[in-house]
């Protein structure tokens, strides 16, 4: 009949009460015939989710009455179905109904679900009581209750009836918890719990401590798969929030730490000094205070510690992973109000744990067995992996309050980092110094950049060998290891790279890789990588002269490395069946994006490669097959483009009206060429001259491969005037302007005469304010400068005289005023700091006059 | 909204005026703060020290919540404090007492974390970097010091080194008036202002002087612009500065180097400055007791505020998520949650409570990473499923078939060796029965 009542496409409302009803009779089971094919209904759930089935939403106004009408029954047709499949006694169609009942719960309209849920929970509690059901039908009524009430938790209007619902809940999902044996079922009951947890908190109250007992049992007894037992965990860890004050978590999070520290004293004994474990005593209880009742009550606490005398340490150290991670957990989830974390105590236990490393005492050699001490190095990893998890927890949580502990932790990290040698463990070390670096800041970095630095050269150094002339040619005038008093490093291989001072007494005799070393993983590399570029990320400028040049010789040589064999990592990875955890290409990003950080955070003018690495992105930008990498080349092309040509952009124009009389081509000019000049900010003194010149034969694309060996010559001969300028900032105008003068001259020469005009102007506004010095001195400058650059055309010298003559007359018209007095005291001061000899005369009786400046002595300005 | 807070050294309370529509908010009672001695701590609450007469011996930390003109905690520290700073998120306040010391206390508990002798004479002025991880102060001696939190708080490293600053600059032959710290990070600026008629601007990451600009008169207070392109330099002789840091700057003007301009507000001293991000504006304090906002762009007065007869000598521009008339009245349960002050500042630092010393109160989860329960009945029908057609897929079948047939072979060959000890047994009995009969009848023949 109605075969051939079309509907318009597949976004038209009549097409889904038509799709749902072909569904209810194709692909349900039904009552009376067999269920033969169960996956026709995860095909049905697929559909039904896909098209929103069972939303019953349609436009009020535009859909016909008779659509909405079809989608009802359609939609009243599904429930009858699946109440007819919950009345069978067949339990695999029963299931089925209860599954379907929790789909419907998640996609049905708010109207239809305000309108039955409770009908609906009753069914499903029902299942939940009975005993005699099928595990099967357990963990689905389960699951679908989960869905009904995270549901109800999104309608707070009628919040009183549905936390008495949760509240119905919580016993016999308890009752379940206990009596069951199956995973499967503790798994759907801990869900259901956390459910409740997480959206009706308050109706765990009531029975807060058996549900503490039952899940400390599971969790201590052990038994349990690694998946179940933190789905415990993440359960423990929300039932504070069923309280919600201050008081219960605390006492929450002091039992699981008094439990870890019994395991840790079974598990440890006679592995670790007498100290420590004392130390951490101390701290776990405060005297005078009472101890809180054990996780779980006395009885339960009882058992767990007769069975702990016979578990073998495995176990124990295992309990005590799973409990660290509830203590992770109750640091990251919210909680409604304020909480005293003991966090000395936290960071005690996570020094306690670190530091054993499975090595036996002298004096416990005879009371351990080797089978003993097998089995504790079997876990260890895991154990430490767990508790650099809690430390991570711990900087995350605390933020800017972990100021008081931040040495502390420092000290646990780098004791740790000069022991630890897995890679999995010291990528985690890894992402913990990153984390530490990314919270705490620039202070936070001045302390842990050393550390950085020869931990990642060791990493990163089984690349390095091939180019390992670079590194020992910087290696050998640093003297950066003084500062790091640890030479007896025990890891075998520091002492490729990572000790300096083994470097230096070895008086570079190159570089010693042990032979049957395993070569560092990717990952590991990665972790390295990704460390450096949050140190020079937080602290790339302040304070590192010690390690600077070395780094940044080591990234671009990775960075290069990384394009020779990007390729080969590939195809492997498409051959294996699973994509393993780290590619070469993520490699290739983690040194380019380091290498971006280097160049963007160099404070000192040009970055030392820039122009290898600027070919290194270009070539990147290429690769169109790995988007990753040509997209953050790209990236980092448009970031370098700033430092290449730099701006500077005010917010407010700051300029005056007669400024403006200039021209405004004149001022385009002059403000970028200003603003090229000092990339830094005030940075004039921080250019070195071969910055300005290579970026003028780049601006210019006259400098082909003359500039590079330009660029030798002038370094050599330019070291003088450089230290001058570090001195004395406030000379520094005159020289910047009139060498960048100079070398602008040299490359306009073939240049039309009217730029070279503009270009005059600007050498007369450059030189104005810095001009009001006496004539002696400036002539001066100006002669040893030309006299040092030997590639300065000869005429320059003349053309510097009329600058000269021009800036004279300025001066005089300066001194007609009252406040160019000022200036040019201050300036002749300085002058007389100067290396050039001056004659004193003129500045002590300046002095006379304005004593105040003589204070004002730029020179003597850090200690 | 973004209110300015302003204070004065005579008793006229702090003046709170929303700055998009400048109308008056509450007025907070009784504070008469020295120079920098105002300061919102995080978004909970506003702080002054106070100073009544000059040659006090004690001073006051006075909190105010935002939502209640009066005092509503009173701390007493041990010596006079005249700067306070807080970091970002109100977790410590700094302060530097007229000794030369610098107090860092705990906001949650008013512990006093640690005291450290700064400088030889009072503390001026108190600034946080923008990570919070260095504290910058400016004293009556004329230097400016750097202070690395961490090496503060490290005793150990602290006795090893000679000094427990990072950097000391020495420029300033008189009186640190004003310091304040840009961004970037290690490679921030620092610009102090001092009595003897200077303005420094410090590197951080190298540690040196990048520039000193020589004003013709005192300058009592800075604001940065926030693009640092320039900085604004308040002086005693009424006359707001531009002063340039990364922009061209013309000496041709009659102000002096490195300055591009000035605008006047014809008053007396411009004793503080502050700058709102927001609309670009300037908000400027005078001894006249009036506060000017300015357009940075035009330099024409916006708006001007009256606060009192006496001095203004603090300004800060505060963001505010809500008005404080709307708390008091709307959500009064969480107001009067937020409206929880600290404790008093604590006036020594007190080994009695070890306790506190190893915990933290911190409010956790501002991340928001608490785990939402996802849907599940789905999940189990598909995995249900998938383990059905794992149970029934056609290498387990075979492996099935392969077993039963096992079985099979042994059960059939089981049957077969009853099958012949049953017959081998049947072959017995007959053979048995046919002998015995067959002697029987030869027996009944005998007979």
């Amino acid at each position: 009949m109605a075969a051939f009542v079309h509907f318009g496409n597949m976004h038209d409302v009549a097409f889904k009460p038509r799709l749902l009803q072909s569904l209810i009779r194709d692909h349900l089971p039904d009552e009376n015939g067999p269920f033969s094919e169960p996956s026709k209904l995860s095909k049905a759930v697929a559909l039904v989710k896909k098209h929103s089935l069972l939303s019953e939403s349609f436009l009020a106004d535009s859909t016909p009455p008779k659509v909405i009408e079809a989608w009802k029954s359609a939609f009243s047709s599904w429930l009858n179905r699946i109440f007819s499949l919950l009345s069978t006694s067949m339990p695999d169609k029963c299931w089925a109904g209860i599954s379907l009942l929790g789909v419907t719960c998640e996609e049905c309209s708010s109207e239809r679900f305000l309108e039955s849920y409770s009908a609906w929970f009753h069914k499903l509690l029902a299942f939940l009581q009975s005993p005699a059901d099928s595990h099967l039908v357990r963990v689905a009524a389960c699951a679908s209750l989960s869905d009904l009430l995270k549901r109800l938790s999104g309608y707070p209007k009628i919040r009183k009836e549905s936390s008495s619902c949760a509240g119905k809940v919580v016993q016999p999902t308890l009752k379940m918890l206990t009596d069951e044996n199956s995973e499967a079922i503790w798994d759907a009951a801990v869900h259901l719990l956390c459910t409740v947890a997480t959206s009706f908190p308050f109706s765990i109250r009531s029975h807060y401590d058996g549900v503490e007992s039952a899940i400390a049992l599971k969790l201590l007894s052990g038994g349990c798969s690694l998946d179940m037992s933190q789905k415990l965990a993440h359960c423990l860890a929300l039932l504070p929030k069923s309280k919600g004050d201050n008081e219960s978590w605390s006492v929450t999070m002091q039992k699981i730490l008094v439990l870890i520290n019994d395991q840790l004293n079974l598990a440890f004994h006679g592995l670790e000094e007498e100290t420590m474990r004392d130390g951490v005593a101390r701290l776990l209880v405060s005297p005078g205070k009472h101890p809180p009742p054990p996780l779980g009550g006395y009885i339960l606490a009882e058992e767990v510690r007769n069975k702990a005398s016979q578990m073998t340490e495995q176990a124990l150290m295992s309990n005590v992973s799973t409990l660290m991670s509830v203590c992770c957990l109750m640091l990251k989830n919210s909680y409604p109000v304020k909480v005293n974390v003991p966090v000395r105590l936290l960071l005690a236990l996570v020094e306690r744990v670190l530091m054993v490393d499975g090595s036996l005492p002298q004096m416990s050699m005879p009371f351990v067995t080797a089978k003993q001490q097998e089995n504790i190095c079997s876990e260890l990893p895991a154990l430490h992996l767990s508790s650099l998890e809690l430390l991570t927890a711990i900087i995350k949580s605390l933020g800017s309050q972990l100021l008081p502990h931040a040495a502390y932790i420092v000290r646990i990290v780098t004791k740790y980092f000069k022991t630890c040698e897995l890679p999995e463990l010291r990528i985690k070390v890894y992402s913990v110094t990153k984390n530490l670096l990314i919270t705490m800041g620039v202070g936070m970095a001045l302390y842990l950049a050393q550390e950085v630095i020869n931990n990642a050269f060791t990493d990163l150094s089984s690349i390095e060998h091939t180019n390992g002339d670079i590194l020992n040619g910087s290696n050998s005038n640093d003297s950066a290891g003084a500062t790091q008093p640890s030479s007896h490093r025990k890891r075998k291989h520091s002492n490729a790279t990572g000790s300096l001072q083994e470097q230096d007494q070895g008086g570079g005799l190159g570089l010693e890789v042990p032979k049957n070393r395993p070569s560092t993983p990717i990952s590991l590399r990665i972790a390295a990588l990704e460390t450096l570029e949050s140190l020079i990320t937080v602290a790339g400028a302040l304070k590192s002269e010690a390690w600077r040049s070395k780094l940044d010789s080591l990234l671009i040589s990775i960075a290069t490395d990384s394009f020779k064999d990007g390729t080969v990592g590939e195809e492997l990875s498409v051959l294996q069946l699973k994509e393993p955890a780290a590619t070469a290409t993520d490699l290739q990003l983690a040194a380019l994006r380091t290498l971006l950080a280097s160049f963007l955070s160099c404070a000192r003018g040009r970055p030392p490669y820039l122009s290898e690495g600027l070919e290194l992105f270009r070539r990147g930008k290429q690769q169109t097959s790995v988007t990753k990498v040509a997209e953050f080349c790209a990236l980092a092309l448009l970031a370098l483009e700033v430092l290449i040509h730099p701006r500077g952009l005010p917010l407010v124009d700051y300029t005056y009206e007669d400024n403006n009389s200039l021209g405004e081509v004149h001022s385009n000019l002059q403000h970028e060429y200003f603003g090229r000049s000092n990339s830094t900010p005030y940075g004039l003194p921080q250019v070195p001259p071969d910055y300005d010149e290579n970026l003028c034969a780049e601006w210019l694309e006259n400098g082909n491969g003359a500039d590079v060996s330009r660029d030798k010559d002038t370094k050599n001969n330019q070291e003088p005037s450089e230290a001058c300028r570090d001195n004395d900032p406030e000379v520094l105008p005159v020289h910047v302007s009139s060498d960048t003068n100079i070398q602008e001259r040299a490359q306009m020469d073939s240049e039309a005469a009217t730029s070279a005009d503009v270009e005059m102007k600007t050498v007369g506004d450059e030189t104005n304010f810095t001009m009001n010095i006496p004539t002696e001195a400036h002539n001066d400058i100006v002669s040893e400068k030309i006299l040092s650059d030997s590639t300065v055309p000869h005429n320059e010298g003349s053309h510097m005289e009329s600058d000269h003559g021009n800036s004279v007359n300025k001066d005089l018209e300066f001194a007609s005023q009252s406040n160019s007095l000022w200036q040019t005291t201050s300036g002749s001061n300085i002058f007389q700091e100067f290396a050039f000899k001056v004659d004193g005369d003129n500045s002590l009786a300046d002095e006379d006059d304005f004593p105040d400046i003589v204070d004002g002595d730029p020179d003597s300005d850090s200690e | 909204m973004e209110v300015v807070l302003a204070s004065s050294s005579l008793d006229g309370g702090i003046g709170c005026w929303d700055l998009h529509t400048g109308a008056e908010q509450l007025r907070y009672k009784s504070c008469s703060s020295p120079s920098h001695g105002l300061v919102a701590v995080g978004p909970r609450f506003i702080a002054s020290s106070q100073l009544r007469e000059p040659s006090a011996t004690s001073g006051s930390v006075l909190f105010w919540s935002w939502s209640k003109p009066q005092v509503e905690v009173k701390s007493f520290p041990a010596e006079p404090i005249k700067p306070l700073a807080s970091n970002h998120l109100g977790t410590f306040i700094a302060g530097g007492a007229l000794s030369g010391d610098i107090y860092l206390w705990e906001v949650e508990t008013g512990r006093l974390l640690k005291k450290w002798r700064a400088h030889i004479r009072a503390v001026t002025c108190l600034v946080f970097s923008e990570d919070d991880s260095l504290l910058v102060s400016g004293a009556e001696d004329g230097t400016v010091r750097v202070w690395s939190l961490f090496m503060i708080f490290d005793d150990f490293r602290g006795q090893q080194a000679n000094n427990l600053y990072e950097y000391s600059f020495t420029g300033h032959s008189l009186h640190v008036t004003d310091v304040v710290i840009g961004n970037g990070g290690c490679s921030a600026i620092i610009v102090s202002a001092s009595e003897d008629r200077t303005c420094k601007v410090w590197s951080l990451s190298r540690g040196t002087l990048l520039r000193n600009i020589v004003f013709p008169s005192v300058i009592d207070s800075i604001a940065l612009d926030p693009a640092e392109h320039v900085f604004y330099a308040g002086s005693r002789d009424g006359k707001i500065f531009i002063a340039a840091l990364n922009t061209e700057s013309d000496a041709s003007n009659n102000h002096g180097m490195h300055i591009i301009g000035s605008f006047s507000n014809q008053s007396k001293t411009v004793t503080c400055l502050a700058y709102s991000t927001s609309q670009n504006l300037l908000i400027s304090g005078s001894e006249d007791g009036k506060v000017r906002v300015w357009d940075a762009r035009t330099r024409r007065i916006v708006r001007l505020f009256k606060h009192a007869k006496g001095p203004v000598n603090n300004i800060l521009v505060v963001r505010r998520e809500n008005s404080s008339n709307h708390i008091s009245s709307n959500v009064q349960p969480s107001s009067r949650k937020q409206g929880n002050l600290p404790p008093p500042l604590e006036k020594y630092a007190n080994s009695i409570h070890e306790d506190s010393d190893m915990n933290t109160t911190i409010s956790l989860g501002g991340g928001r990473s608490s785990l939402n329960p996802s849907y599940l009945s789905s999940h189990v029908i598909s995995n249900y499923i998938k383990e059905l057609q794992h149970q029934g897929s056609a290498a387990a079948s075979e492996m099935e078939t392969e077993k039963l047939k096992h079985d099979y072979q042994r059960a059939m060959q089981m049957a077969n060796q009853w099958k012949n000890m049953y017959e081998n047994l049947n072959k017995f009995c007959v053979n048995e029965l046919l002998d015995g009969s067959q002697a029987r009848t030869l027996d009944e023949n005998h007979n």
